[in-house]
């Protein structure tokens, strides 16, 4: 075992001598082992699914050709990769690896490693405006089509993000400490998802559909979706990892940072507000996927070091890779139906999550 | 004085918005290449003093001048370049190794660069050796006891490259052999062009380590001077209201023995 531990670790960290050299190892193995993992578990995502398992390579060529003829006039296995799988992967990469941003992002400025992408309130709100789109129609006052595919998407992000804002405006009448925007998060939680439980009470016969929302899942995602999520997620990940270096030194704490020339507030408020976006798009279309923004950045930090230059890669390459793997599991589980994903996710996560206490949970003792 | 001293203060004043006149009119100027002890009783204006310098708190009036600029119109990087600061206690921080920590005390330096520089990493390499430490340099740095952690943060403030040095109460909560460690270290840090300023309670420990000691009563000064000539039993009744015994030990060293509270007691 402890020979297995060495030589991975000499995988990792290449034959560098310096620390430098060791991280810029690190970097190159995340990158391959990233971009490797993601394009076999992308393969898989196209060729297996409940109606029929297809060759990966005539998989591939499906959806090439199904791109080249823009989406019309397609063969049943082009339908089936083109229109359904395809979209499904790529709103799982887009999910997965924004969850897993924005939870790294969120632990290293609230300093508080059992922090989730969920903290500020932002699933409770846009759990609540999902469902009174879901279950009451609700169209924004006319300003959306009963029927638009964009109304609980939208419904979700006004959610999330109304219901941080509150957050943040508790957290800074309160003296804008690490304390206050975990305790805000916590109270504002409480109050969305009082209405939201009343909202599911009163939803009557709808309640299916708003219970998978709520548990996450891929199920509805059209392509248009997929791309609706996925620009945005990418963008502001690319911008929170950019200040990777500046997430290393809050962790030191806010007096620290301040006597480094940092100006810890602006900054500390600045990434909530990305990470928040980052998490209400993420929830948007794929409901609350739980466990995926905790548990991969440490699953990260435990391979890579706490370093941020390496951990939001890391979280970027792992957090999708592992995405898609659960929205596998989920529809392939029980043929025929499909498993909320973020189900799957918080039963793997839950043993892993676990373990790590056990194992490392002291590295995490102030 | 024709050199220009390090550290000057300017009839320093600073009142916090509830009103606290936590610093009336303080006006003192260092050398560099010094340890300096700054005593006080608690609340006399010690930390606020150097949250000041290292401008964490906006002063109310007056000036801070480090080699004959004012830090006032300096940006907090530009700052950072010239000021380090050690915290009396590193409150819960999870994820960074020690060498990252010490690291991050080049992060002034960095600007736009990604990645820390081979000289930034041999110089951390040095500092970690030079101060004890080097075989931590891969432990978390919350798995460290109090003792080392302070260690960790000196050497932290010293890749920094300060010209000055502010270290708040860094053997509150230490043993005796510590606090002697700790003093050890940062008298083995001064050089010829940087100065340490710790606040401390330690009287004894401070005579006996600082080149200079400042003292200070309900936010104002009261002296500034060698430790061996300032710290006399008249001093210590006028600024903690204590009566005292100041005696020399065998080896010449000033030592401070507390006896009786003459003040009156408000509770």
């Amino acid at each position: 075992m402890s020979d297995f531990r060495g030589t991975l670790r000499r995988i990792i960290d290449g034959k560098g001598e310096t620390h430098i050299e060791k991280k810029k190892h690190r970097i190159v193995f995340i990158s391959i082992t990233g971009v490797l993992l993601l394009f076999i578990v992308f393969m898989a995502m196209l060729s297996i699914g409940p109606t029929k398992v297809i060759n990966p390579f005539e998989a591939l060529s499906c959806l090439f050709s199904a791109i080249a003829k823009g989406g019309s006039g397609l063969s049943e296995k082009e339908i089936i990769v083109y229109s359904s799988r395809f979209p499904r992967a790529v709103a799982a990469v887009a999910v997965g690896m924004g969850l897993s941003v924005a939870g790294s992002a969120y632990q290293a400025v609230i300093r508080n490693p059992l922090v989730d992408p969920y903290i500020m309130g932002v699933s409770s709100g846009a759990s609540m405006f999902a469902i009174a789109v879901l279950a009451f129609n609700f169209t924004f006052f006319g300003l959306f089509s009963p029927t638009s595919m964009y109304l609980s998407a939208v419904a979700a992000i006004v959610g999330g993000l109304l219901a941080f804002g509150i957050t943040m405006i508790l957290a800074h009448r309160a003296g804008a400490t690490t304390n206050a925007y975990v305790l805000s998060g916590v109270v504002v939680g409480l109050v969305f998802g009082a209405g939201q439980t009343l909202m599911v009470v009163f939803s009557g016969d709808k309640v299916s559909n708003v219970m998978l929302w709520m548990f996450g899942t891929f199920a509805n995602i059209t392509m248009e979706r997929a791309l609706f999520i996925l620009v945005p997620i990418v963008i502001l990940s690319v911008f929170i990892f950019r200040y990777a270096k500046e997430l290393n030194l809050v962790l030191l704490g806010e007096g620290q940072a301040r006597q480094m020339g940092l100006n810890v507030r602006r900054f500390n408020a600045m990434i909530l507000i990305f990470a928040s976006v980052l998490t209400a798009f993420c929830v948007a279309f794929c409901g609350i996927i739980g466990f995926v923004g905790l548990v991969v950045p440490h699953l990260c930090r435990m391979m890579f070091g706490g370093d941020h230059r390496l951990v939001l890669p890391a979280s970027i390459a792992f957090g999708g890779v592992l995405m898609m793997a659960a929205d596998l599991v989920a529809r392939m589980v029980i043929p025929g139906s499909e498993l909320p994903v973020g189900a799957i996710t918080t039963i793997i996560g839950v043993p892993v999550f676990a373990y790590l206490l056990i194992k490392r949970g002291k590295i995490y003792n102030g | 004085m024709d050199e220009v001293p390090l550290l000057e203060i300017r009839n320093l004043n600073k009142v916090y918005e509830n009103g606290y006149h936590a610093d009336r009119d303080v006006s003192f100027s260092l050398p560099s290449g010094k340890l300096v002890g700054l005593i006080g009783p608690n609340g006399c204006g010690k930390t606020t003093l150097m949250r000041c310098i290292n401008k964490m708190h906006a002063l109310t009036s007056g000036d801070i001048l480090i080699d004959g600029e004012s830090v006032l119109p300096k940006t907090p990087a530009e700052v950072a370049r010239i000021v380090s600061n050690v915290p009396a206690e590193l409150t819960a921080s999870f994820g960074l190794t020690v060498f990252e920590t010490v690291m991050l005390g080049r992060y002034p330096y960095l600007k736009n660069m990604w990645w820390e520089t081979e000289e930034d990493e041999s110089m951390v390499v040095e500092t970690l050796k030079k101060f004890g430490v080097y075989h931590l340099q891969d432990r978390a740095l919350n798995m460290l006891s109090s003792g080392e952690r302070q260690r960790v943060m000196i050497a932290k403030a010293y890749v920094q490259n300060p010209r000055l040095m502010l270290v708040d109460e860094p053997t509150s909560h230490l043993d005796m052999k510590y606090k002697l460690d700790v003093m050890e270290y940062l008298r083995a840090m001064v050089k010829q062009d940087m100065t340490i300023l710790v606040a401390e309670h330690d009287i004894s420990l401070m005579a006996r380590y600082c080149d200079l000691c400042v003292i200070m009563k309900k936010g104002e000064l009261v002296a500034v001077g060698d430790p061996k000539k300032v710290i006399t039993e008249d001093l210590i009744r006028d600024v903690y209201e204590v009566e005292a015994s100041v005696g020399t030990d065998k080896d010449g060293e000033i030592f401070v023995l507390p006896k009786k509270y003459i003040g009156e007691y408000s509770l």
